[in-house]
């Protein structure tokens, strides 16, 4: 198993400047704090969170979409952190994203083969006859018939849309696919087509997967380690299995109490949790110690205080809280 | 319909309501295809369905709200408490919406408007009540008032503990703006409980919402709604939270309804292909694996007469196509619009 | 790693049976009359100009003929917009007009479309300095007045034809760097562009490969309402004889000869000046009728 994206304590500040004239400047907004993250090849991550939580601007952080503040991202074996135009080279060599919102992420002029021909056109890969057989091979793959090659987007439903963008991602062999709430503007019913495809290229073609998503239903079908962040920073990670069976953080616990399911034994093994308290505090303003203790039902003095590490209480299974000694 | 078969009377009577409209090219399109729905007095009954499947046309319509033109009730009737609907003059819409019936919205954000503070939206709920216009003596006379501000304020105030929100006081002179969706959302509930309503409506009240947030909110919205006895009729794609908050369950699918019966029942034992091919597209939280339904919503143009679902079912056969199945009582409440429901095992 | 149940073979049937662009548009232009009214007037004098030589009953009265036995006729059966002062036929003038005005027009549109699509997409696209800059000069040339701008412009230069094209488009450039700027600014948010990018497209395939074929929809509306108004502002010019000279059968050079005449000689003004009007008025109505079909998504 080699690793094919580390993050060492990665943070990322958006900065809103000094205005001219010396204004007075508005607070910086940390969006991820101290994140890090292996995975290898064929590896499964998910990162859940809701809105705040930075899982969106990670993704972003990894694709070179946005520059890291502190901390070290490191590629398919090449420090990438700086983000030189070599740096961007590699990245778009080695990762793809596969969009939240089909119909925004696909260019509405285009057909969905100039759509999934684009990278291999930007990267100068192969010859015009190779890129249209290449589209023709992609699209059988993602399970969309070759009669809608010279289909413009709005002409395709959501599910379609998101076969395109699959595909379109997969173009230049990727060694890494980021997934950002693929199926989160999708009904259930096709959500479960799109969720199956992707176990699908995964077991065929092995390449690892972040899958970024709120849904913790989703993330259990399709990761295999789990991260869950709150306000910029993974106050939990481990094996889907320790996660969804052992959630440890309260927070983690309280996000799995909220769920409605469709079936309540399902509710039955999990720990129970009261809900938490209050809303979820901006990314501009975030609270002193434990980012999650105005919400928390079991904090204590020192959780106003002392921001918790991340500390293992089983093999593999990290959590930030100190409620774990 | 099973609906009609109960002893009482229903609050909300909506039966065969077809709606549609004609496309630019003159071709005829149907969106509502015999919608039959009922809720009864004090009930909690999902609407639940995937996008496109008419819900919120649905909704429009009980509220006197379609867009008409270019949408059209071309059939059906939709009663309340005995009161035909469609036939309803504003003056009845003055007494029925916003008062008897009120709605909680999707966006909760845009729902409160931005350059009026939280007091001011309140004042005005309280001082329109019932009325179509105020008139410009109306409009003031409360607001230059003492008394009347007094009692506006107090009762203002109550109603915003009453949603569990801190500190009133402060909350009354704040602009929408300034609170978050959660708040926003609550703010709304309370203006929709204020006139004590035998129906509310909410339209997916918490899609707009973090998990958690959504979680509360619905589980305040279920409290309040017990505790005023009022009925409400949940607008949702979450089968999930159907489950967890509805005494009954209405399916939707391409316009029409096409299971109902009390949500145990057809979560345990759904009898409409459609219904088992959605409680197995939900991602559980055990490893339960998950399969989502073949191809897509068919459009409405092309449907023409038969099942909507024959096209992605498993268990089509010829009939299917030659009329579209009623929905017919199996046992008690629960009723399918299956032709095949009594002998296929889903 | 939990199981999921392997897909079903696909058989996606088309979403919709949208309505297409064609429908939309015969639906719409049925709608709306004045559409119609509007396309007819264009088309008209599209084939007005490039059929001049053969529909004009004098063609050779658009230079410098002298009939001085017919000067100043009436309109009549053989010329139905009357003579001018030496005897050249109104409507053969007219005729032959419409090949300046529509050629002004179109000469100008295409000039100011090429520097001001490509410096707005660039200004909106980078945004920083760049940006500023282009926008900061942009808006210098927008605080003038067109017409005065091009009345300064011309009264440096010799009037002529080209002299007009070149001052009209130096001031109308502005517009469709505003244009593009207001579309590229919210369509850069669009996550195509953050997909493109990923996908390791340079900036400028980006800007120009991705983004712009956006922008048609709004640059063939801006562009047919333009027609109508650079006619307009080219007419103004040869009125004030800024434009072609005499004897080019310019429009407004023509309303400023025959305003001389009146009221006896009402023709020479009123002819050439009811053609300016149509052609605006046709050009107006039809834009804000492609507008509707092109821009009415949903």
């Amino acid at each position: 198993m080699t690793v094919v994206l580390r993050l060492d304590r990665v943070s990322k500040v958006f900065g809103s400047g000094r205005g001219w004239f010396g204004r007075s400047r508005r607070p910086d907004v940390r969006a991820v704090s101290e994140v890090s993250l292996t995975l290898e090849t064929g590896g499964r991550v998910g990162l859940v969170g809701e809105s705040g939580s930075g899982k969106t601007t990670t993704a972003r952080l990894i694709l070179g979409l946005t520059r890291a503040s502190a901390g070290r991202i490191e590629l398919a074996g090449r420090d990438v952190t700086a983000l030189t135009p070599e740096d961007e080279g590699h990245i778009h060599r080695s990762a793809q994203i596969v969009f939240q919102d089909p119909l925004s992420s696909l260019n509405p002029k285009k057909s969905v083969q100039q759509i999934v021909m684009l990278p291999l056109i930007a990267q100068k890969i192969g010859t015009t006859n190779e890129r249209l057989e290449r589209v023709k091979e992609l699209l059988d793959q993602v399970g969309l018939p070759q009669r809608y090659r010279n289909s413009l987007p709005d002409r395709l439903s959501g599910g379609q849309r998101q076969r395109v963008g699959i595909a379109r991602a997969l173009a230049i062999n990727p060694q890494l696919l980021v997934l950002d709430e693929p199926t989160a503007s999708l009904d259930v019913s096709v959500q479960a087509r799109v969720l199956a495809l992707l176990d699908d290229l995964q077991r065929s073609l092995g390449i690892a997967q972040i899958m970024v998503s709120h849904n913790l239903g989703v993330i259990r079908h399709v990761a295999d380690k789990v991260a869950v962040m709150y306000l910029g920073r993974i106050v939990e990670q481990g094996s889907t299995a320790q996660i969804f069976s052992a959630p440890a953080h309260p927070y983690t616990q309280a996000l799995f109490s909220a769920i409605p399911v469709i079936d309540p034994s399902e509710r039955a093994s999990l720990p129970q949790r009261p809900e938490v308290k209050g809303e979820v505090t901006s990314a501009a303003h975030i609270p002193n110690g434990c980012a999650f203790h105005p919400r928390c039902t079991s904090a204590r003095a020192e959780c106003s205080n002392v921001v918790p590490q991340l500390k293992a209480i089983a093999d593999g299974h990290q959590v930030s809280c100190h409620l774990y000694p | 319909m099973t609906s009609s078969a109960a002893e009482t009377e229903a609050l909300l009577d909506v039966r065969g309501l077809t709606v549609g409209f004609t496309d630019v090219d003159r071709s005829s399109v149907t969106l509502l295809r015999g919608v039959d729905l009922a809720v009864h007095r004090g009930e909690i009954v999902a609407l639940v369905g995937e996008s496109g499947c008419g819900k919120t046309l649905t909704t429009r319509a009980v509220l006197g709200l379609l867009p008409t033109p270019p949408l059209a009730v071309r059939g059906g009737e939709i009663h309340f408490e005995g009161i035909d609907l469609l036939a309803a003059d504003g003056d009845a819409w003055q007494e029925l919406r916003g008062r008897a019936m009120t709605l909680v919205p999707q966006h909760p954000l845009s729902s409160l408007n931005p350059v009026f503070t939280v007091g001011e939206q309140f004042f005005d709920l309280l001082s329109f009540q019932g009325q179509a216009s105020l008139g410009p003596v109306g409009y003031w006379r409360p607001r230059l008032d003492r008394a009347t501000r007094a009692r506006h304020r107090a009762a203002t105030i109550e109603a915003l503990k009453s949603v569990s929100l801190p500190d009133p006081e402060g909350l009354i002179e704040r602009y929408p703006a300034e609170l978050s969706g959660g708040m926003c959302q609550r703010v709304l509930i309370a203006m929709a409980l204020l006139s004590n309503p035998r129906l509310i409506i909410a339209d997916e009240p918490g899609t707009a919402l973090d998990v958690t947030i959504e979680a509360q909110i619905n589980r305040l919205l279920l409290t309040k709604v017990r505790e005023q006895g009022a009925a409400m009729l949940y607008i949702t794609h979450d089968l999930g939270i159907a489950r967890e908050l509805s005494d009954r369950v209405f399916v939707m699918y391409a316009g029409s309804v096409v299971e109902t019966g009390r949500t145990g029942d057809v979560f345990a034992r759904p009898r409409h292909p459609y219904t088992r091919g959605l409680l197995d597209a939900v991602p559980r939280l055990s490893s339960a694996p998950i399969k989502g339904i073949r191809g897509v919503l068919p459009d409405p143009k092309t449907l023409g007469s038969g099942c909507a679902f024959r096209f992605r079912c498993d268990y089509a056969i010829a009939a299917c196509a030659a009329r579209t199945p009623p929905l017919s009582q199996l046992s008690g409440l629960h009723a399918s619009a299956c032709l095949r429901a009594e002998e296929i095992t889903l | 790693m939990t199981s999921i149940a392997p897909s079903a073979p696909l058989d996606d049937e088309p979403h919709s049976v949208a309505v297409g662009l064609g429908t939309r548009a015969w639906a719409s232009l049925r709608n709306s009359p004045l559409t119609v009214i509007g396309f007819l007037v264009c088309l008209g004098l599209v084939v007005m100009a490039a059929f001049a030589p053969w529909i004009a009953p004098f063609p050779e009265d658009a230079g410098a003929v002298v009939k001085f036995h017919q000067r100043l006729q009436p309109p009549s059966a053989e010329h139905w917009f009357g003579t001018d002062l030496v005897g050249r036929d109104v409507l053969s003038r007219i005729v032959m007009g419409s090949r300046i005005s529509l050629a002004t027009a179109v000469a100008v549109i295409v000039a100011a479309a090429l520097i001001g699509v490509p410096l707005g997409v660039i200004a909106a696209y980078r945004g920083g300095w760049t940006g500023a800059s282009i926008m900061r000069i942009n808006e210098v040339f927008l605080a003038i007045p067109s017409l005065v701008f091009v009345l300064v412009v011309t009264s440096l230069m010799r009037p002529s034809l080209p002299v007009t094209i070149f001052a009209i488009a130096l001031a109308w450039w502005t517009w469709y760097a505003r244009l593009a700027y207001g579309e590229v600014l919210s369509l850069k948010e669009e996550q195509f562009v953050d997909a493109a990018r990923t996908s390791g497209a340079s900036d400028l395939r980006i800007a120009f490969g991705e983004i712009l074929p956006n922008l048609t929809s709004v640059l063939i509306v801006k562009t047919t309402l333009d027609l109508g108004y650079v006619i307009l502002l080219g007419a103004s010019l040869g009125f004030l004889g800024l434009g072609p000279q005499p004897p080019a059968p310019e429009w407004g050079t023509m309303v400023a000869e025959g305003r001389e005449q009146l009221p006896d000689a009402w023709w020479l003004t009123t002819f050439p000046g009811l053609a300016v009007f149509a052609a605006v008025v046709g050009f107006n109505l039809f834009g804000d009728g492609l507008n509707d079909i092109l821009g009415g998504r949903d």
